[in-house]
């Protein structure tokens, strides 16, 4: 009896929220994992560059912050529009 | 030099000694090297090889084919000398850079079609960015792929560094006096049109076998490879 009372409540919250809001926390949990990813390529660069002197290990070390940059941006975009 | 890049065993430079050689009549031949310091000598035979081979210091194919590279590499000993560093030719990168062409002009034709018309602006403007986004950390994962999987020829071995993904690397090394006879492989319209290859090259030990695959021009790959081991093999022999 419970039970269905809250499920009940839970349908009516849910009743008033926008389509779009629903997508738009979908795209935020995606690129939160998507962070974690950016993450990886920047700790991973640190390996690369170790492994090889390259010409471009600095631009390619700019480049995987800048990745990591430009996400959390865009996350945080996502969150005040 | 950054630390990361010299070898924490071996390499170490030999101590200075205060010994005095005799002259000896048999080692005349010998001497020009007996004067040379081990990177000298090295130099001296990488110069010589790459003179019988007909290469020279230089850079092609979009840094896929680096000769005399002067850049050190992950646990590279003090007289050791980087001969030769090997990519995958470039035109092996053309399918994911049109599939990154393909991703960034989606969008666009996307938009042009109206499929997301009804999508409020804001949030097509957000989507749009994360999609460029994920087509930027494709590209840049597929070309991080592209350039830090190497092959490096030394005067004293061979290393293949591979990084499979982002999260697996594998670093295979081979030393050129362990080595059975070099082979190559080139097949297809495409790679004989742009002159790359597989170069094999199995070792003593079992079930053993580097690989460079897809690289530019094979067949001096193998020269030189085969060049280098004969020498090694000629010093052995003089005991040096």
């Amino acid at each position: 009896m419970n039970n269905e009372l809250i499920g009940v409540q839970l349908l009516k919250s849910f009743m008033g929220v926008s389509p779009w809001m629903v997508v738009k926390a979908f795209m935020i949990v995606g690129l939160i994992l998507y962070m974690v990813f950016a993450l990886v390529i920047v700790k991973q660069v640190g390996i690369m560059t170790e492994s090889v002197e390259a010409d471009a290990n600095g631009v390619v070390k700019l480049l995987a912050w800048a990745h990591l940059l430009m996400t959390i941006g865009v996350i945080v975009l996502l969150i005040l529009i | 030099m950054p630390e990361v890049y010299k070898s924490s065993g071996g390499g170490q430079p030999a101590p200075k000694t205060n010994q005095v050689q005799e002259p000896v009549a048999e080692q005349a031949p010998q001497a020009q090297s007996a004067e040379m310091t081990p990177a000298q000598e090295a130099r001296h035979i990488i110069d010589d090889v790459l003179r019988k081979t007909g290469e020279h210091k230089r850079q092609a194919m979009a840094g896929a084919y680096i000769v005399k590279p002067e850049k050190r590499f992950v646990n590279e000993q003090e007289d050791e000398e980087v001969v030769l560093l090997l990519r995958a030719h470039p035109i092996t990168n053309i399918k994911w850079i049109m599939t990154a062409v393909l991703m960034l002009i989606l969008p666009g034709v996307l938009e042009v079609t109206g499929a997301f018309a009804m999508v409020p602006g804001n949030l097509f403007f957000a989507g749009k960015l994360m999609w460029y986004l994920v087509t930027l950390g494709f590209a840049f994962e597929k070309f991080l792929n592209w350039y830090y999987s190497v092959f490096i020829i030394t005067n004293e071995r061979m290393v293949d560094i591979d990084f499979v993904n982002l999260l697996y690397r594998v670093v295979s090394y081979a030393n050129l006096n362990h080595i059975e006879e070099p082979t190559m492989a080139v097949g297809g319209i495409l790679r004989s049109m742009f002159r790359y290859g597989d170069v094999h090259v199995s070792t003593a030990a079992e079930k053993s076998t580097l690989e460079a695959l897809a690289v530019p021009y094979p067949d001096k790959v193998v020269n030189i490879i085969s060049q280098l081991s004969e020498e090694l093999e000629k010093r052995r022999e003089r005991g040096e």
